[in-house]
């Protein structure tokens, strides 16, 4: 929206009042009129030269235009001179303003020059990536000379993201250089302040082959165990988070409707036997590396099905789960990829978006800020890890951004998971279970991982339940629920308080009881 | 920047290696540790840069390792 109104409009508005100004005098100079002329041109030159694809430039100098007859309108009147005419210039010029905003906003083209030319493959072998977000009134064709200078190509990051939706998105570019110019390319726009709002790095990140570990012995639940599922003994994170008696309270209820729970992570094997008939949306219905279908089982697999485990998802009726590949098949994932998942969930009307995911810096990525705030206000509930280094979490993103739920994990003793960071100094700050956490395996199978990755999606897909309970629940009021029916336990300072689902779903249902 | 440090296996997120350095930095290797040096204790020299990106593991800084032999 900042593109609609700039240089050119006050160029042509001056334009305009200054032949407004010489046709209500008596003594008409033609050097003012041309004067005033020229900086119609002026001013269309400008707005054709930096405006944002066919229908934002359009609509850009209709505005100009509108505003331009408007002012001369304005001088005429005050020079008590006849000014219907330009009165009806400028209404002209505000209803093809309107008229081409909204075409622009139906059919969405990708709006900026160049993007044709940009690379059908996202990285060449000799080419690397990085991220390129403008300032608010800038354009792409202001850093082309210095992007031709050093080899560079350019493609919009989020090319379905308009201005419209999100003026921060919409101004990402991937910048695709060779390898070893890359750098000074860098170094080179992030100087340039006039133009750059931000410089990132998109680099691809290797996950290794999971290994197997050893467990170290079954938790024995003393619980009445309510569901069917045959694995269900061994799951003590379910037990311990109260997930027993919370399905003893869902078990005759029919929700609101079926909450939406996105796994952003390495994609879900949609086919495996204990969430296929719950997995919908996204693009991700595979998962060759398996961590992501881990966490889509903790959060979403189908309880009472009598097969393999249980989670909240009493008999698939609380929780659809969906897969994003935020992280390759081979494992490697980008920012710009990571990003883009989330929008992807976002679009996806998301209720819950869980990321397993994360690194350590003293700088959170923009792009992913930008990303996660545009999904929070399309309504979904952010979860992520709180990170594996037992540090801190203050520099761990995403878990560390504005509104996200960090989750830290608990052993089965209810204390710090040995390898956990810790959340204290985060904003909203909670614990769930992530030690020998029994999920999906994908291929069809099960198997026990550590990780503040597991702790996430357990949080989620309490959430989720939640969500399906009660579709209009903010995502402030879903955390301080959680905190508020949470338990205290002795390194709750340090991991927050631990999830609780049967308190928080009898707190949600005493109404209705 | 070089480093020396010790290789260890991280029994997490499905298992990784990993270096901590002396001193006690965590190093994640980008592209992992090279299988003739998976070796938990293992002592390693090597020459790293620091990157900027995310993985599932959360352990570390990540690191680009551009030369590793053992020490």
């Amino acid at each position: 929206m900042l593109s609609l109104l700039s240089f050119s409009t006050i160029l042509a508005v001056i334009g305009l009042g200054l032949v407004a100004w010489d046709a209500s005098q008596n003594n008409k100079q033609p050097a003012r009129v041309l004067l005033g002329l020229g900086l119609v041109v002026a001013a269309v030159t400008w707005r054709l030269w930096t405006g944002v694809g066919v229908w934002g430039t359009l609509t850009g100098l209709s505005i100009d235009i509108g505003l331009a007859f408007l002012a001369g309108g304005f001088v005429l009147a005050r020079r008590e001179t006849q000014p219907s005419a330009f009165y009806a210039l400028s209404a002209l010029g505000f209803g093809a303003a309107l008229a081409f905003g909204a075409l622009g906003y139906v059919f969405d083209p990708a709006p900026i020059a160049g993007d044709e030319a940009a690379p059908e493959t996202s990285v060449e072998d000799t080419y690397e990536s990085f991220l390129l977000e403008l300032g608010p009134d800038d354009e792409i064709t202001e850093v082309l000379p210095l992007l031709e200078q050093y080899q560079a190509r350019y493609e919009r990051a989020f090319p379905e993201v308009t201005l419209i939706e999100d003026e921060n998105l919409a101004r990402f570019f991937l910048i695709f250089v060779p390898r070893d110019l890359k750098e000074k390319l860098m170094d080179l726009l992030r100087d340039d302040l006039e133009n750059v709002d931000t410089v990132e790095g998109n680099e691809r990140v290797e996950w290794l082959t999971p290994v197997q570990r050893a467990g170290l012995g079954y938790y024995e639940s003393e619980t009445e165990l309510r569901v069917n599922d045959p694995r269900v003994s061994e799951q003590w994170g379910f037990d311990a988070m109260g997930g027993h008696a919370a399905i003893a309270l869902l078990d005759d209820l029919e929700p609101a409707r079926k909450a939406r729970v996105a796994i952003v992570d390495t994609g879900v094997d949609a086919a495996h036997e204990d969430v296929r008939d719950v997995f919908t949306r996204g693009s991700a219905r595979t998962d060759e590396n398996g961590h992501g279908s881990h966490c889509a089982g903790i959060a979403g697999s189908v309880a009472n099905n009598g097969i393999g485990i249980a989670s909240l998802n009493l008999d698939g009726r609380f929780i659809e789960v969906s897969g994003y590949a935020a992280l390759g098949a081979d494992g490697f994932g980008t920012m710009e990829q990571i990003a883009q998942s989330v929008i992807d969930a976002a679009e996806d009307d998301a209720d819950v978006i869980s990321m397993s995911l994360g690194a350590f810096g003293p700088f959170t990525p923009k792009v992913l800020t930008d990303a996660i705030a545009y999904a929070q206000r399309r309504g979904a509930i952010v979860v992520a890890s709180a990170g594996n280094s037992n540090i801190d979490a203050y520099n761990h993103y995403p878990s560390n951004i504005e509104g996200v739920i960090a989750v830290a994990a608990v052993d089965q003793r209810l204390d710090k998971a040995r390898f956990s960071n810790t959340v204290g100094s985060l904003t909203r700050p909670i614990a769930a279970p992530g030690v020998d956490i029994l999920s999906l395996k994908n291929g069809g199978d099960y198997i026990q991982k550590s990780g503040t990755s597991m702790a996430a999606p357990m949080v989620a897909g309490l959430l989720g339940v939640m969500r399906a309970l009660q579709p209009d629940l903010s995502a402030e009021d879903a955390y301080e629920m959680l905190v508020a029916f949470g338990q205290e336990v002795q390194d709750s300072e340090q991991v927050g308080r631990v999830i609780r689902a049967d308190a928080v779903l009898a707190a949600m249902l005493v109404p209705a009881l | 920047m070089q480093i020396t440090g010790t290789v260890r296996y991280l029994d997490l997120e499905g298992g990784f290696w990993g270096i901590v350095a002396e001193g006690g930095r965590k190093l994640l290797p980008i592209g992992g540790v090279p299988s003739h040096l998976q070796r938990d204790g293992q002592r390693v020299r090597a020459t790293v840069e620091a990157t900027h990106v995310m993985s599932t593991r959360m352990w570390g800084e990540p690191v680009r390792v551009t030369a590793i032999q053992a020490h």
